[in-house]
């Protein structure tokens, strides 16, 4: 069997290319034409489950100097840190959530993440920055619709506080905004994605007050807000509700008389009852903060989805430090925790910096082609 | 002691014979599929035309231990016992072999090990560069110098830190 390995079948490479992560099946579309045929065809089998884990984006804003943003991305397929191309935003303020990049403010706009073509919707009628959202699907093959709650209103330069802003809800065929309730009053200190976490689990989008620890869900069908509770385990200092896998999950930071730890709570959302599943191991933990600061915890993030929960420290000088935690088991909830590798350098100082997981899928990444080529089309027909 | 009903022969493309337990052999199933087919026949040989005897043997010892751990370890844990074993297995097989290896044990259709094996090529050209491929894979760059640059540049973002060893 001395065949050189070009010999194998297509079936054969298809099966060995098909256990490749993302990057390195972008860099096979680059070994010869054969390759890259199989791989972009719209049959490539693209759901193993080496790439079935989210990824985590870092998207660092320079406050004057929009040269210096940068825009990261971690494979933990691959283990490794990518950077990418800065994402062109519109203001200085964007929103990821699955697939998509947002921004919101003055006009809204979104665009698929890592193929960067903006495409922007009739506006919101309350216009704003800074909100919670999240993308959803009527139905399996629709259009991606969009829920905006809360978030803050400039009015003449400054931050008007006191305006509850309405839930608006983004219908693609038709091109326009519903408006529906806003956030229960109780929500009141703090409306922005500053203060406020969700988490979008069935169609019910959670909304979870990080320091005040109320919780609330809007229900997608009946449009309407659920009473609101508290969800509060012992010693919590600040917490992220985060959809894992239809579960939902706390994660946050508790001040107990051993010392700080880090924690997870799986949360029957019926009831708002929880039960801690997961700590991270102390080394991890410290291994986040800079042990000469007093308040050195406060700056702890957390963003996750599907099977992962990334936590990271968004204090630039510490060059944003991060370990993800896989949940293991949904069911016994067992989870593993690991440092996620340092960021490639060089990494410039940031004022903001905009973190979300996403799944990535090669298909988004190869499909777009086709898409933009119909959408050329349809543009020239008009 | 088993009988030598439940045995069969293997033969290499050299024509080297291997004596295995047909609990073994069973999952190759090329082998399942000729037996079935000579059935009542006393001769129990099975010719695998085109694959080397070196390949003949590593595909047996994969099978050898499958079945002993899955007996063992029946009442659960088997999974992890096998991926020990796996790691070991493929620690030493070199990385050229790994060819020769995919392509003998999807001609004998043996669906656990060929897994094993395609997981094993994929992440061994993980982060390697496109030159690497090509080599590994002896195939000849049918792209012009404008059409690759072009692919290149459409995920530039990927192409950082591969190495060439």
């Amino acid at each position: 069997m001395s065949e050189p390995f070009s010999t194998l079948s297509s079936d054969l490479t298809e099966l060995i290319l098909s256990r490749l992560p993302i990057p390195s099946l972008l860099r096979a579309t680059a070994v010869c034409k054969t390759w890259h045929t199989l791989i972009t065809s719209p049959s490539f089998p693209t759901s193993h489950h080496h790439n079935n884990h989210p990824w985590f984006f870092l998207h660092g804003l320079h406050n004057t100097s929009s040269k210096n943003n940068q825009s990261f991305a971690f494979d933990p397929s691959s283990d490794c840190w990518l950077r990418l191309p800065s994402f062109p935003l519109h203001s200085h303020d964007g929103i990821g959530s699955n697939s998509f990049l947002f921004s919101t403010a003055p006009s809204f706009s979104f665009s698929p993440l890592l193929k960067p073509r903006w495409t922007f919707t009739s506006p919101l009628r309350f216009s704003r920055i800074s909100p919670l959202l999240a993308v959803f699907f009527h139905a399996p093959s629709s259009k991606p619709s969009f829920i905006v709650v809360a978030g803050v209103r400039f009015i003449g330069g400054l931050v008007d506080i006191e305006d509850r802003l309405a839930v608006e809800i983004y219908n693609p065929c038709l091109d326009s905004w519903e408006l529906c309730p806003p956030l229960p009053p109780d929500f009141r200190s703090g409306n922005s994605s500053q203060t406020l976490s969700s988490a979008l689990v069935g169609r019910k989008f959670f909304v979870f007050g990080i320091y005040s620890f109320f919780v609330s869900f809007f229900d997608l069908d009946s449009l309407v807000w659920s009473r609101v509770m508290t969800l509060r385990p012992p010693d919590v200092v600040f917490a992220f509700l985060i959809a894992c896998n239809d579960m939902l999950v706390l994660a946050g930071l508790c001040n107990e008389a051993r010392g700080p730890s880090f924690n997870l709570w799986r949360i029957d959302e019926k009831n708002m009852e929880f039960g801690q599943f997961g700590s991270m191991p102390q080394d991890l933990l410290l291994g986040l903060v800079d042990s000469e600061e007093g308040d050195k915890f406060a700056s702890l993030k957390c963003v996750g989805m599907r099977n992962l929960i990334y936590v990271f420290n968004e204090e630039y000088h510490q060059k944003y430090p991060a370990c993800v935690c896989e949940i293991t088991s949904v069911s016994a909830a067992k989870c593993r925790w690991r440092r996620v590798p340092q960021l490639p350098s060089p990494v410039n100082k940031f004022h903001k910096v905009i973190s979300f997981c996403s799944m990535v899928s090669p298909r988004d990444l190869f499909l777009g082609r086709e898409e933009e080529a119909r959408d050329l089309q349809e543009d020239a027909d008009d | 002691m088993a009988s030598t009903d439940d045995k069969v022969i293997l033969k290499s493309s050299e024509g080297e014979c291997f004596e295995v337990d047909m609990a073994v052999a069973s999952h190759l199933q090329i082998v399942k599929s000729v037996l079935e087919d000579c059935e009542g026949s006393s001769d129990k040989v099975v010719s695998l035309f085109i694959v080397e005897a070196k390949y003949v043997a590593m595909i047996i010892e994969y099978y050898k231990n499958y079945v002993e751990l899955k007996e063992k370890h029946e009442e659960g844990g088997f999974e992890e016992k096998l991926k020990e074993f796996e790691k070991q297995f493929l620690e030493q097989i070199d990385k050229k072999e790994l060819k020769g290896l995919v392509m003998a044990v999807n001609y004998l259709n043996a669906p656990a090990l060929f897994d094993v094996v395609c997981t094993a090529i994929a992440k061994h050209i993980e982060n390697k560069s496109v030159e690497y491929v090509r080599e590994y894979f002896g195939i000849v760059n049918d792209f012009t110098a404008e059409e690759e640059a072009q692919i290149r540049e459409e995920h530039r973002w990927a192409y950082d830190g591969v190495n060439d060893d």
